[in-house]
């Protein structure tokens, strides 16, 4: 890594001191608990863990795939698990905090090294991000295709508790619900698309949301789509919902579709908060479920937050 | 009494300039399935056209308005299915879709898109208008070079000149950018390279991508102390810049009828 730093510190020197990424890379407490550490037989290795996590998946009724991205990305599965983190993509600041918890375990739904492959050779900041997981005896394990498909799907469920919703009010698939009036009594009224959004906005602290239709539409049910999804997705949930609440959907499919409804006077709307947005709450929900499944050790949800805003 | 065009004629003449465009070295390529006629036809008379990046219905309203029933747009007016035949199979039984053609037919309105031959002409009018627009130099080994300038004071220098509501940026605002890579539509500019501290493209999975999750590489790079910056315009904001360089040129071998560029508008907006 050595020559990784280097290089980084060569070709970056004018923004990043060697004693600051130094001290970002390797600066932190280790951790150090791997092998060495004669564990009690309590103590469940990362490789259990998941063994665990795929055993309750499957005990749910999902059938685990053999063509899967839920695998290993970085660090020894044979380490010996200190406490998980949940997160949906996990960034260096999540990863640090990580560390900072003496949680060895990071639960990710997203890939880690800026690629569908998780390839850490996709750049210099990906060779520094997977030394700074071996230097920390960190270990990456994605679950990315089978969270998901639990029932009931925990991505919109994290959605619908983040926003303060009742759960108990959704059905469908995908899912949807009634959401709650605005005001009492004889002002009780429909919430406006442009008020829920800024109510949807502040709750899960979306910094770069964007909003299809028109901003006066009342709207009574909501359509839950995170993480990203396709047109047929989209047309399945429209007829059904005056707003989709979704991750990210394709400008060119989703967006446009939803352009048209709204102009055309069908009182449609379309909120998307971003994918890694959308699927935070579901990895709090993640860490919810696992702290049930008698690891013993606890996991905990930690956000790295929306990567976009908006020029002022 | 002037002779009337048709959709037909219109559109050969697009394919022989598009010719003349490449040097007289490559034809407009028929099997392109992406372009050529997406609604109507070939022997609708022509009252006037319009370019547009999308077709939604209210900016075909606004060009039947102004007398143009001829549009030109970059993207697929059937929300990315292609051709009519898969617009019809895929979405004949949405109301949207219905209504959408109901009252194309009604205006009597022909749709003929230029995407692929419009990236691959001399020069890519995509690429030059959006430069012209955001007041970008020309690149240099893929680099437009500005004078170095806050991240923030940028990105809010670029949705003024778009008039675009909903723009996003990655990294912190105070980031120093002076070396951009310019992209659009579904590009996806390198962000990687040394010599680059800003990308900009019109959208991009956000993650999971089959190359460079540009927005989590930005944050990474950033907590290394890197400058790196991310700018996402939108899909429609981004590309329509150039239908103005396209509405002037179908102008220049069309002057019986009047060519305009007609905007497709930004599908979003951002909450207060």
């Amino acid at each position: 890594l050595d020559i990784v730093k280097e290089e980084l510190v060569a070709v970056h020197k004018s923004s990043l001191s060697r004693r600051e990424f130094v001290a970002l890379t390797s600066g932190l407490p280790l951790i150090g608990l791997p092998s060495a550490v004669a564990a009690g037989s309590a103590a469940l290795t990362a490789d259990q863990v998941v063994a665990a996590i795929r055993q309750a998946v499957e005990a749910s009724g999902v059938t685990w795939s053999s063509q899967t991205v839920d695998t290993f990305k970085a660090g020894n599965p044979s380490t010996v698990v200190t406490g998980i983190v949940t997160t949906a993509l996990a960034t260096f600041e999540v990863l640090h905090r990580a560390v900072l918890t003496r949680a060895n375990l990071i639960v990710t739904i997203e890939p880690t090294f800026h690629i569908r492959s998780d390839s850490p050779d996709s750049s210099t900041v990906a060779a520094a991000k997977l030394q700074f997981i071996e230097d920390n005896g960190l270990v990456v394990w994605r679950f990315s295709d089978h969270w998901p498909q639990v029932t009931p799907n925990p991505l919109a469920k994290g959605l619908v508790e983040a926003m303060g919703w009742n759960w108990g009010n959704v059905h469908g698939d995908p899912p949807r619900l009634v959401i709650p009036t605005v005001g009492g009594g004889r002002g009780a009224g429909r919430i406006r698309l442009a008020a829920l959004s800024a109510q949807i906005k502040n709750r899960l602290k979306v910094t770069g949301m964007r909003v299809v239709g028109l901003p006066s539409t009342p709207v009574t049910t909501v359509g839950l789509l995170p993480g990203t999804t396709g047109l047929s997705d989209t047309r399945a949930l429209t007829p059904d919902v005056d707003v989709i609440l979704a991750g990210e959907v394709r400008d060119w499919m989703g967006a446009e579709y939803m352009n048209d409804l709204a102009n055309a006077g069908h009182g449609k709307g379309m909120i998307l908060v971003g994918r890694v947005v959308s699927e935070e709450p579901g990895m709090k929900v993640c860490a919810d479920w696992l702290n049930t499944l008698g690891l013993g050790v606890t996991a905990n949800a930690i956000s790295g937050g929306d990567p976009y805003w908006r020029p002022l | 009494v002037s002779a009337t065009l048709t959709a037909g004629e219109i559109a050969q003449r697009i394919k022989d300039n598009y010719r003349i465009n490449r040097g007289g070295l490559v034809s407009w390529n028929d099997n392109a399935v992406r372009d050529g006629f997406k609604f109507g036809g070939p022997d609708i008379v022509v009252t006037g056209v319009a370019t547009m990046c999308f077709a939604p219905l209210k900016a075909v309203e606004r060009a039947v308005q102004a007398g143009c029933n001829m549009i030109v747009p970059h993207e697929d007016p059937f929300y990315g299915t292609i051709t009519p035949a898969a617009a019809e199979s895929t979405l004949g039984g949405d109301a949207i879709y219905q209504e959408k053609v109901a009252r194309m037919a009604a205006y009597n309105v022909v749709i003929f898109r230029i995407h692929d031959h419009m990236h691959s002409m001399q020069p890519d009018f995509i690429s030059t208008g959006l430069a012209r627009a955001l007041g970008l130099p020309a690149a240099q080994g893929g680099i437009r070079v500005i004078p170095e300038t806050s991240l923030g004071d940028l990105a809010a220098e670029f949705e003024r000149r778009l008039g675009a509501r909903a723009l996003r940026v990655v990294g912190d605002p105070s980031t120093r950018v002076s070396r951009i890579r310019l992209s659009a539509g579904f590009g996806n500019p390198a962000i990687t390279p040394s010599d680059t501290d800003l990308a900009i493209t019109g959208e991009r999975p956000e993650s999971d991508d089959t190359g460079i999750d540009a927005p989590a590489y930005v944050r990474d790079a950033q907590s290394l102390g890197m400058a790196k910056a991310f700018i996402v315009l939108g899909h429609s904001v981004g590309e329509e810049q150039g239908m103005l360089e396209m509405a002037d040129w179908i102008q220049a071998f069309t002057p019986e009828l009047s060519v305009r560029h007609i905007p497709s508008g930004e599908p979003f907006w951002a909450p207060e």
